[in-house]
């Protein structure tokens, strides 16, 4: 690392603005147009899926350069599974979900490239297939929040302070079935909080959200995700900001309602616990990429990747009784000015020769496990 | 054992007993000064620590664990109980006094990126500590400091560079640094490693191992993540709405947990093996609120075994050999 890496002078800094400006406003122009339904439908490369995401790029343009937060990520989520997206802060697991909520924050943050092909279901209960990252943002709300909800991480700040908890609930019946009256509304709004567990739903329909605790909150932040009948939740870290006998609490109504909704849950954190406990499909993310991907048993009893090797041996378990913690020298590269080779290889302890070369693409190992990694490659390449 | 704790003579073997520590902080008042009502955020709690050893503090949040490490380095002025450290009575000391004393227990915080001042450089940071409490003479204050980051494990240009500069476990390490600088023999980390990567976790985790052999360091580690205190402890402490409900030795919890709380917590935790099939006890319902906490036993309105005893009577905390301790109605019977 030399010393003066992150400096950059006024003059640079006024040239990055005046490039990032130009691709900025023909992105906002492609997001804000108006356009026909036939224009953003898409075909599913497989029915069974409810979600695919393709070769997703999404980049942020600020003045020091552009961020490629997501760079190139695709995975599947099908229909009724539970697909976890683990990885540590800044790997782009939260932006990919935003992606596909199209809840990037612009100007700066922009979907660049990549398909996000999602198979909803139209009011007759026929399957369609639309292409998010095309849809022009005045018809997004056809998806979100009513075909795909979101439960985000904090329920202490995504709760509206001054409205009471029914209130808000309503709001999500309303907008989705504008024709519903307040007694319909309300109604559907206690069965949605009784569903969720709540003991008492008329008190808690009445009451502030500074009335509740952490996970009373969350549990509401569920129901809200609940009100619109969704195909897909998006589960963004639903437990962090809570203790592990809540957690608990909450995981366990997680799974029971994905059955009793009929649904699929992209499930992301940063606990390897969480995800082993959960999920069907584990896709392990690092700096903006996928580096594996794979059904829960391949992912954890036989991971590849030398950095999903290296974080299930750094997390202390109750079992172990190793006087020192495996870790992963290092640090998270600074995610400007990426460099071509794998991303992984100045913490990797297995780097070889060809880990110089250009990024490792995706090597298939078995039907459903696939892994970002040259160690692989030429076993494959020797093997056939 | 509690009830005369005054006549005991202090232990010479503990570097560290706090005895019915008590700590309110009043909620209201009237309005000539009188407390009308208190939150009681530490309740009668004691235990002895030995030089060298590491005492894990476990529990959720609000159950008092920061407020302990904070009432212990005098930072909040206790309410009652005793603080001995060092087979000296530290509890009703001037601020003054304290100060000797402050060299010799240090605190590293939960939150690398708010605990840094952020308009010093690492050096500033590092040697003012150092200058203040006279560790090295002036001329070798450099060196020293130095010397220190390599230990570290922060590298010597980081001298004159800023907080900002650095990610959350560089960060963590000048913390650690700061916290080591005056020699302390008494560290209190409050949740050194939760807002860090799993993988920036583990190095710090073994940093503060290391530094602990090296510099015959005793912790106090505070945290709500129970493999990384099982890591790192000797002895460990579970706290659940102010008092202390289960203490012993890492083996003795782990292997031959007592009270249903610890229980209901070991079972909480995620485990990393899909095929892995556990007896979850799910506690119901949330933690109250310790502002006003029930009658009985704490835990009587989650526990699973709750019986009628454990709705009047406060359980004894009573040792069941070996110096595990424990609050419970239930291991009475």
């Amino acid at each position: 690392m030399s010393k003066n890496s992150n400096h950059l002078s006024g003059k640079e800094v006024r040239e990055i603005a005046k490039q990032n400006k130009k691709i900025i406003k023909c992105l906002e122009a492609y997001k804000n147009r108006k356009a026909e339904e036939s224009e953003y439908l898409a075909h599913m490369s497989d029915p069974n899926n409810i979600l695919e995401i393709d070769n997703l790029h999404t980049y942020f343009f600020t003045e020091q350069g552009v961020v490629k937060a997501v760079n190139g990520v695709s995975f599947n989520i099908p229909k009724n599974a539970t697909v976890g997206v683990v990885g540590e802060s800044g790997c782009g697991k939260s932006v990919t979900s935003m992606s596909v909520m199209r809840l990037i924050q612009g100007p700066a943050g922009q979907i660049y490239a990549g398909s996000i092909r999602f198979n909803a279901k139209d009011k007759a209960g026929f399957e369609k297939a639309y292409d998010i990252a095309k849809i022009p943002i005045s018809d997004i709300h056809k998806i979100r929040g009513d075909q795909i909800a979101m439960i985000f991480q904090e329920p202490m700040t995504s709760l509206n302070p001054v409205f009471t908890i029914g209130q808000q609930l309503d709001e999500v019946t309303f907008i989705h079935n504008p024709n519903a009256t307040k007694e319909e509304a309300k109604a559907k709004s206690i069965e949605m909080l009784d569903l969720v567990g709540i003991a008492i739903p008329e008190r808690v329909y009445n009451s502030y959200p500074h009335e509740l605790s952490g996970g009373m909150r969350q549990r509401v932040m569920i129901s809200m995700a609940l009100a619109s009948d969704p195909r897909l939740i998006i589960a963004d870290e639903p437990t962090t900001a809570l203790d592990v006998t809540i957690q608990a609490q909450i995981l366990d109504l997680l799974r029971e309602l994905k059955t009793k909704i009929d649904g699929s849950i992209m499930l992301i954190t940063h606990d390897l616990g969480i995800i082993a406990e959960m999920a069907d499909y584990v896709v392990v993310m690092y700096a903006g990429r996928v580096i594996e991907k794979g059904t829960v048993r391949e992912i954890f009893h036989n991971p590849l990747h030398p950095y999903t090797i290296g974080l299930q041996k750094s997390k202390p378990t109750l079992e172990s009784d190793s006087e020192t913690l495996f870790n992963i020298p290092g640090n998270v590269p600074n995610p400007i000015n990426m460099p071509n080779y794998c991303y992984f290889r100045e913490r990797c302890s297995k780097c070889i020769k060809k880990c110089s070369g250009d990024y490792p693409g995706m090597i298939q190992v078995s039907p459903t496990h696939f892994v970002a990694c040259h160690l692989y490659g030429e076993e494959a390449e020797s093997n056939g | 054992m509690a009830e005369k704790t005054n006549a005991q003579p202090f232990d010479p073997e503990a570097i560290l007993e706090v005895r019915n520590l008590r700590k309110c902080f009043p909620l209201k008042k009237t309005i000539t000064g009188k407390v009308t009502s208190e939150l009681i955020a530490v309740d009668n709690v004691s235990f002895k620590l030995k030089a060298g050893e590491t005492l894990g503090i476990v529990g959720e949040s609000g159950c008092g664990k920061t407020t302990l490490g904070r009432t212990i380095l005098k930072l909040h002025p206790s309410s009652g109980g005793q603080i001995i450290f060092d087979g000296k009575d530290i509890t009703n000391l001037k601020s003054s006094q304290m100060r000797e004393i402050r060299k010799q227990m240090q605190i590293i915080f939960q939150d690398p990126y708010s605990s840094l001042p952020p308009r010093s450089t690492v050096g500033g940071i590092l040697s003012e500590p150092v200058e203040v409490h006279n560790i090295v003479p002036k001329s070798e204050v450099k060196s020293y400091v130095l010397d220190l980051m390599e230990k570290c494990g922060l590298r010597d240009y980081y001298y004159e560079r800023y907080p900002h500069e650095f990610s959350g476990g560089q960060r963590q390490r000048i913390c650690i640094a700061r916290a080591l600088s005056v020699n302390p023999k008494l560290v209190i980390c409050d949740e050194p490693v939760s807002a860090l990567d799993v993988s920036i976790q583990a190095q710090i985790i073994n940093l503060l191992k290391q530094l602990q052999q090296d510099m015959n360091l005793t912790y106090v580690f505070i945290s709500h993540d129970l493999s990384v205190v099982k890591f790192i402890s000797d002895k460990i402490g579970v706290m659940y709405l102010g008092s202390m409900v289960e203490f012993g030795t890492k083996e003795d919890i782990f292997s031959n947990p007592l009270h249903p709380y610890t229980k209901a917590l070991f079972s909480a935790i995620p485990h990393p093996d899909p095929d892995f099939k556990m007896n979850r006890i799910v506690l119901k319902g949330d933690i109250p609120s310790p502002a006003n906490p029930p009658k009985g036993c704490r835990f009587h309105t989650r526990c699973p075994y709750a019986t009628d005893i454990c709705k009047e009577k406060v359980p004894e905390y009573k040792d069941y050999g070996n110096g595990h301790c424990a609050a419970c109605h239930l291991l009475e019977q």
